[in-house]
């Protein structure tokens, strides 16, 4: 859903708003203004239990359960800010905040008898699972984004400033400090400050010590006392600064592989004998990425026709020259599949690593973005439009639209088809019955579902309004978010084609008083 | 500090093939360059006594210093006050703190220890060679070089007055005759004076004497004494100008040591037992002076009369056998070969592209042609193969048509055939060179130029392989055949290269152990 401001006329809402006198706190005239949106479609996360997503003009956390069920997650107060999935789907993570008024006196019951001087936010970080908060924590207000260690126990919270829209700044914020939350409830959420920037946390294989990159430098913190064991520098001048862009844990837990923005240089932290090598690549990568079953590193660059694919004995590797750069790889079953999302190349090369020898496929139009289904047998790839020659033929016509390739990566063939608009959301699906892509269209009230054994014949499912995103559930179930102010979520059984909404519910807790919650807490 | 010089002072091993080798760590003499020390007063100006050439050049990079031990490469590291030791072939980096400003490190013959001399703070860190464990041990003030003993417990350090100008004077009392032993094992500090201007050290093959050089002083030093005494022997009547020593060989038993000094007519040989200076006829200008690989003669190169000069070290006051080099040749260098059956003659300082071979069983010797003069010259440790490393400079037997001229060269000499030659010429001026132990590689570095050069000694070829930077130093791990280089980088780089895989593996950024934290 766009963020429009959405105009009602209150009277004109529908019967399901709250029971208390909805028109206590209308301005003249009995007509309001809401700027925010009703629901974030954007921000739906798909858990076990359903899809939860926050109301924003409500300050709530709603589920929407399958069988068209709404519920408010009680937050004791606090309103959602951002949510993140859990692993496994088990749940959510909600950033969370609650207003505080620092005026103590007890008339003073809502947000709007406060003063502005005196109001402030409290945040936390809490756990919702089966419709409740199972776990509450609070952490540093600046702190976005988590990192969960293998087991689910622990979480890693740190700021990613890329996704952050502003940082709440009050008094004053450490941006060197990350938190580690135990989620077992057994110690408190504890900071611990790592470096500059820090955002990007990995967790060794046995879950014993998680990684945290930052500015020229990376520390290693023990799970168990969530302490600094071992900072290890980038480098040794303190003027100049070190960026990772990319890192990854090799299948044994030892090493640490980090790429570094604008560097040709790989760092490999030894994490045992703990010892830092550098290794000289031909260009700065563009991507890493590891299959752990092969126990390779595949570096691709975005300026080189190139990939090299590293081994994790001695770090040796071998380039294999391509015809195109990549940027992008995904790990397949014995192969890695190699892609430019930010080119206007064509060549998608799968890259099998016993042969070493590369695959290429020649897509109709430039990769927006690649998914491999469950198998690892097809590849879809969503292409976007390139610029065309205008000369009315039909290779112009395919450069103009939007179109989706299916690449068959055992038979290694492929098929670029057109499609009529912008998809706004591909899920792949896959059983013993077939492998399926199902797209949804720009301005299309229905969902195609895509055979990738024969692509080019689509069944088309009608939805009741555009779709906005569609994403899986845990139970290999879709849910699809429509263009609807009131909100609307579609939920698809590909296994039957059978689907169920949920409506409405944009509209629940709306006028709800905004009292200042936790009061007796504060103060 | 550029990472050339951060990584001047390079690990080094006593390794025990080198007999009187100085184990001077500063400018290491290798065995089958020209044994007997290096002559650090040796220099090129003056007229070299009267025979109108310069002093001959034992150029140190071809004496090079000697790898390390079997299993560990040691590093140091003099910005970051820290020692890194890469464990061989699995190429692990430990990176331990010494004292400030390391300059130089040697490992002990057993492989046991490594010794740094730390500039910055005038002390010596002992470094067990497993555990890392560091110990200090306090040294004499303003000192630049470090020697060691070949069994490793003694190290020697003095201020050598011709080393580079590295600051070291703090501007303090400043004393010019003092030299500092540090037992290494029971890491206790002795302080001696020796006499002005100390300039090199040798040390017996058992360890038990020292004979420290200095102007006009031979020093010796009892090693197995509980108390160590200086033994001060004036090396000549005259002590207001006495002539300075150029170059000093000692009798592999420390029974005797002969100074050759710049400019004279006679040898000076010192008994060191009975503490007796006397002096042997030398002909015409000795340019060099070398011991038998046997060690049981001294040999004397006289270039201003021809002639070699040949001691026996049992009684070097035996008339001693002359041999008349070719009348027309004028060699001032000899180097012997391991078996010591032959000589090689030339000279650095005529600009003549010639050399000779000298068999010692006849005393023939035959004259043979170079492609360009002699900038030095080595011989691998089975003393088949020879090496000559040629200047840029042409001399008067050079050609301008000659694909050589005003190019650096190189020739392998197979002296088993004939001495057949394959002489090379080279992009950039040679800065090292090492070899294996069994005679099959030998490996040189050249300056600016990133590759490790390969020579083949059984069939005179050669494989280049491309370093990721330029080299600094080069190696070969003590009985082995693996090699090492040395890179420049910022953070410390270093290659080992398998000839038997043909594979180069590369460590970057070690110097980066110094900041890891815990």
């Amino acid at each position: 859903m766009t963020r429009t401001s959405t105009i009602l006329a209150i009277l004109a809402l529908p019967v399901g708003l709250a029971a208390c006198d909805p028109f206590a706190h209308l301005p003249d005239n009995g007509w309001s203004w809401i700027d925010e949106p009703l629901w974030d479609a954007e921000g739906a996360i798909a858990a076990d239990d359903g899809v939860y997503l926050a109301l924003p003009a409500a300050g709530e956390l709603a589920r929407i359960r399958p069988t068209g069920a709404t519920d408010v997650v009680d937050l004791d107060g606090a309103s959602p800010v951002r949510l993140q999935p859990m692993p496994d789907g088990a749940g959510v993570v909600v950033f969370d905040r609650w207003p505080v008024c620092a005026d103590p006196d007890p008339k003073i019951e809502t947000v709007d008898d406060c003063r502005e001087e005196d109001l402030s936010y409290s945040y936390e970080l809490a756990l919702v699972q089966d419709g409740a908060v199972s776990f509450a924590d609070q952490v540093p207000s600046h702190l976005n984004r988590l990192s969960f260690s293998p087991d689910g126990t622990i979480a890693v919270a740190y700021l990613d400033y890329a996704s952050a829209s502003d940082i709440p700044l009050d008094g004053v914020v450490d941006l060197t400090q990350v938190a580690f939350i135990d989620l077992t409830g057994t110690q408190p959420a504890t900071s611990v400050s790592v470096g500059f920037n820090a955002d990007n946390v990995l967790f060794s294989r046995d879950g014993t010590r998680a990684v945290v990159l930052s500015d020229s430098q990376v520390s290693v913190i023990d799970l168990d006392s969530f302490e600094v064991t071992v900072t290890y520098p980038l480098t040794l001048d303190p003027d100049q600064s070190v960026d990772p862009s990319g890192a990854a844990i090799t299948p044994d837990g030892r090493y640490a592989l980090i790429t570094i923005a604008g560097s040709a240089d790989l760092y490999k932290l030894d994490l045992d004998v703990e010892s830092i090598d550098i290794l000289s690549l031909d260009a700065t990568p563009s991507t890493l990425s590891i299959n752990e079953d092969a126990d390779r590193s595949v570096i691709v660059y975005n300026s080189r026709p190139q990939v090299d694919v590293l081994e994790h004995s001695y770090f040796a590797w071998d380039s294999i020259g391509l015809d195109e750069p990549c940027t992008a790889v995904l790990q397949g079953d014995g192969f890695a599949l190699l892609y430019n999302d930010a080119a206007t190349t064509h060549d998608v090369y799968k890259l099998p690593y016993d042969t070493e020898e590369p695959v290429e496929f020649v897509m109709g139009n430039p990769v927006a973005a690649m998914q491999l289904t469950d198998s690892h047998r097809y590849a879809v790839a969503t292409l976007r439009p390139e610029a065309s020659g205008y000369s009315g033929s039909l290779e112009d016509y395919q450069d103009e639209h939007w179109g989706l390739a299916v690449i068959d990566l055992v038979e290694e063939t492929d098929v670029s088809l057109v499609l009529e608009s912008e998809p706004v959301g591909v899920a792949l699906v896959e059983s013993e019955a077939g492998a399926y892509a199902l797209v949804l269209l720009d301005g299309r009230d229905e969902l195609l579902q895509l055979d990738l054994a024969n692509p080019s014949v689509p069944t088309a499912l009608p939805l009741d309004a555009p779709p906005l995103a569609i994403g899986a559930m845990p139970d290999d179930s879709f849910f699809i978010t429509h263009d609807s102010a009131l909100g609307l979520i579609s939920f698809l059984d590909p296994t039957t084609g059978t689907i169920t909404t949920a409506a409405g519910f944009g509209a629940t807790d709306l006028q709800a008083e905004a009292v200042l919650p936790r009061r007796d807490q504060e103060n | 500090m550029s990472s050339r010089l951060s990584i001047l002072a390079l690990l080094l091993a006593g390794c025990a093939d080198m007999a009187f080798k100085t184990d001077d760590v500063g400018e290491a003499d290798g065995a089958y360059a020209d044994t007997g020390a290096a002559g650090p007063g040796a220099t090129d100006d003056g007229d070299g006594g009267g025979d109108g050439y310069g002093s001959e050049n034992e150029d140190s990079f071809f004496a090079l210093a000697p790898a390390t031990t079997r299993a560990y490469v040691f590093v140091a590291n003099p910005d970051r006050d820290t020692v890194t030791r890469v464990t061989v072939p699995t190429l692990e980096v430990i990176t331990t703190e010494v004292g400030h400003h390391p300059i130089a490190v040697a490992t002990t013959s057993d492989y046991t220890k490594a010794v740094t001399f730390n500039e910055g703070d005038d002390t010596v860190s002992i470094i067990d060679a497993d555990t890392l464990a560091v110990t200090e041990v306090a040294v004499r003030d303003d000192f630049n070089s470090m020697a060691m003993s070949p069994d490793g417990r003694w190290v020697m350090c003095w201020y050598d007055q011709d080393a580079a100008d590295d600051g070291t004077d703090d501007g303090g009392v400043q004393s010019y005759n003092e030299v500092s032993f540090v037992d290494t094992d029971n890491l206790e500090h002795t302080p001696l004076v020796v006499g002005f201007n100390p300039r090199q050290v040798q040390f017996t093959d058992d360890s038990s004497t020292a004979v420290v050089v200095s102007d006009a002083y031979i020093a010796v030093i009892d090693l197995t004494a509980d108390e160590l005494e200086p033994d001060r022997i004036a090396l000549t009547d005259d002590l207001v100008d006495p002539p300075t020593a150029e170059e000093v060989l000692l009798a592999p038993d420390g029974s005797y040591a002969f100074v050759r000094q710049f400019g004279a007519t006679d040898l000076v040989v010192v008994d060191l037992q009975l503490g007796e200076v006397g002096r042997v006829a030398v002909g015409d200008n000795p340019t060099d002076l070398d011991l038998t690989p046997d060690g049981t003669r001294a040999i004397a190169v006289a270039r201003g009369s021809n002639e070699l000069w040949l001691y026996d070290l049992a009684d070097p006051f035996l008339p001693p056998e002359v041999v008349d080099m070719p009348p027309d040749e004028v060699f001032g260098s000899l180097l012997m070969s391991p078996d010591g059956t032959r000589g090689l003659l030339y000279s650095t300082a005529t600009g003549a592209a010639r050399y000779a071979s000298w068999e010692l069983f006849n005393n023939s010797i035959t004259v043979r042609e170079l492609v360009k003069p002699v900038a030095s010259m080595g011989v691998s440790p089975t003393g088949e193969t020879a090496l000559v490393f040629h200047p840029r400079t042409n001399g008067p037997d050079v050609d301008s048509s000659s694909p050589f001229y005003d190019q650096y060269a190189l020739t392998m000499i197979d002296m088993t055939d004939d001495f057949f030659s394959n002489p090379l010429r080279l992009p950039a001026e040679p800065i090292g060179y090492a070899h294996s132990s069994d005679g099959t590689r030998g490996y040189f570095i050249m300056d600016g130029y990133p590759a490790l050069e390969v020579l083949h000694y059984t069939d005179l070829l050669y494989d280049e392989i491309e370093l990721p930077s330029n080299p600094v130093h080069v190696g070969v791990l003590p009985e082995s055949r693996l090699a090492w280089v040395s890179e420049e980088h910022d953070l410390g780089r270093m290659s080992f290269y398998d000839p038997d895989t043909g594979v180069l593996q590369t460590i970057t950024g070690f110097e980066l152990n110094s900041g890891i934290e815990h």
